[in-house]
């Protein structure tokens, strides 16, 4: 994955020492939030799909994939990213009537 | 009622007006349940409706079907809480006005005389809405698994869910028939 640039890292180009005293920021730690869709006897499979394809514009096969992952092992994660973000996915889900949450990543 | 196929833009299909009714009525039962006091409304008293639309009465969270629309975004009841203070509104009008959009098109069937139209755009409002009154009917019968739904389909014509039961199916059958005619090219 492309690591992002964080706007609490400032850019100081003058210095090579500041850099080596910047403590190391992850890729996980600038991105440490899923969002898990949950398993629900009610929702039909069609419907699932028809979210993923419609919301987060996944292809056909990758929304499916999920879907049957939500299926199957109860619970599937569908999108990481900061934490406004998660909750701006899982207050879309809850608009449809899946079951969401977001959680720090593990 | 016949599935729904694609027409252009539009998905149309036809239902009996006893059909109508009850999709109607199902929907106006959600409405009622997470409303904001639509009879006060009618007094026309603009300030108690200013008042509303700022502070809406809150959602009774003790009742299951509330809870199971508006789930907790957090496993932390405490975060749960917090982000419900801002969120919940929001998607309380959203619920309220897709199901404004169904029940518009089901009265301009005039109980069935005419097809139903559901128009591109209303596409989304309706699958949510009518999902949503599949949620409703799910908590009200007690479904928590696929063996419970199983255990409700066997059960004998005399007992009193089997036709909520059967609603809950007809139900899927109308939504999969729009959610095939959505995928099908205009």
């Amino acid at each position: 994955m492309k690591p992002m640039s964080s706007p609490e890292v400032p850019v100081t180009p003058a210095s090579g020492t500041a850099l080596a005293e910047r403590p190391a920021v992850s890729a996980q730690e600038l991105t440490p939030w899923v969002t898990l869709v949950w398993d629900d006897p009610v929702n039909l499979m069609s419907y699932v799909t028809h979210v993923f394809v419609t919301y987060f514009k996944f292809d056909r096969a990758t929304a499916q994939r999920l879907m049957m992952q939500v299926h199957t092992e109860g619970k599937a994660v569908v999108a990481r990213g900061t934490r406004e973000e998660m909750e701006q996915h899982v207050n879309a889900m809850h608009a449809y009537g899946l079951w969401a949450t977001l959680e720090r990543s593990a | 009622m016949t599935p729904f196929l694609r027409e252009g833009d539009a998905f149309v299909c036809e239902l009996d007006d006893f059909e109508v009714a009850l999709v109607a009525s199902l929907v106006g039962q959600v409405v009622e349940l997470i409303g904001d006091g639509g009879a006060e409304e009618a007094s026309g008293d603009p300030f108690a409706r200013w008042a509303r639309e700022f502070s809406p009465p809150p959602l009774d969270r003790s009742d299951p079907v509330v809870a199971r629309l508006f789930p907790d975004a957090y496993a932390d009841e405490g975060a749960a809480a917090e982000h419900r203070r801002y969120s919940q509104d929001a998607l309380r009008r959203a619920r309220i006005d897709d199901s404004g959009v169904v029940l518009a098109d089901l009265e301009a069937t005039d109980e069935g005389a005419q097809a139903l139209v559901v128009a591109g755009d209303h596409f989304e409002p309706w699958v949510k809405t009518i999902n949503g009154v599949r949620l409703s009917l799910a908590v009200r019968l007690g479904i928590e698994s696929e063996s419970d739904h199983t255990a409700l389909q066997a059960l004998s014509a005399r007992d009193p869910r089997t036709q909520l039961v059967s609603l809950y199916d007809w139900l899927a059958f109308m939504l999969e028939s729009l959610i095939e005619a959505g995928e099908t090219p205009a």
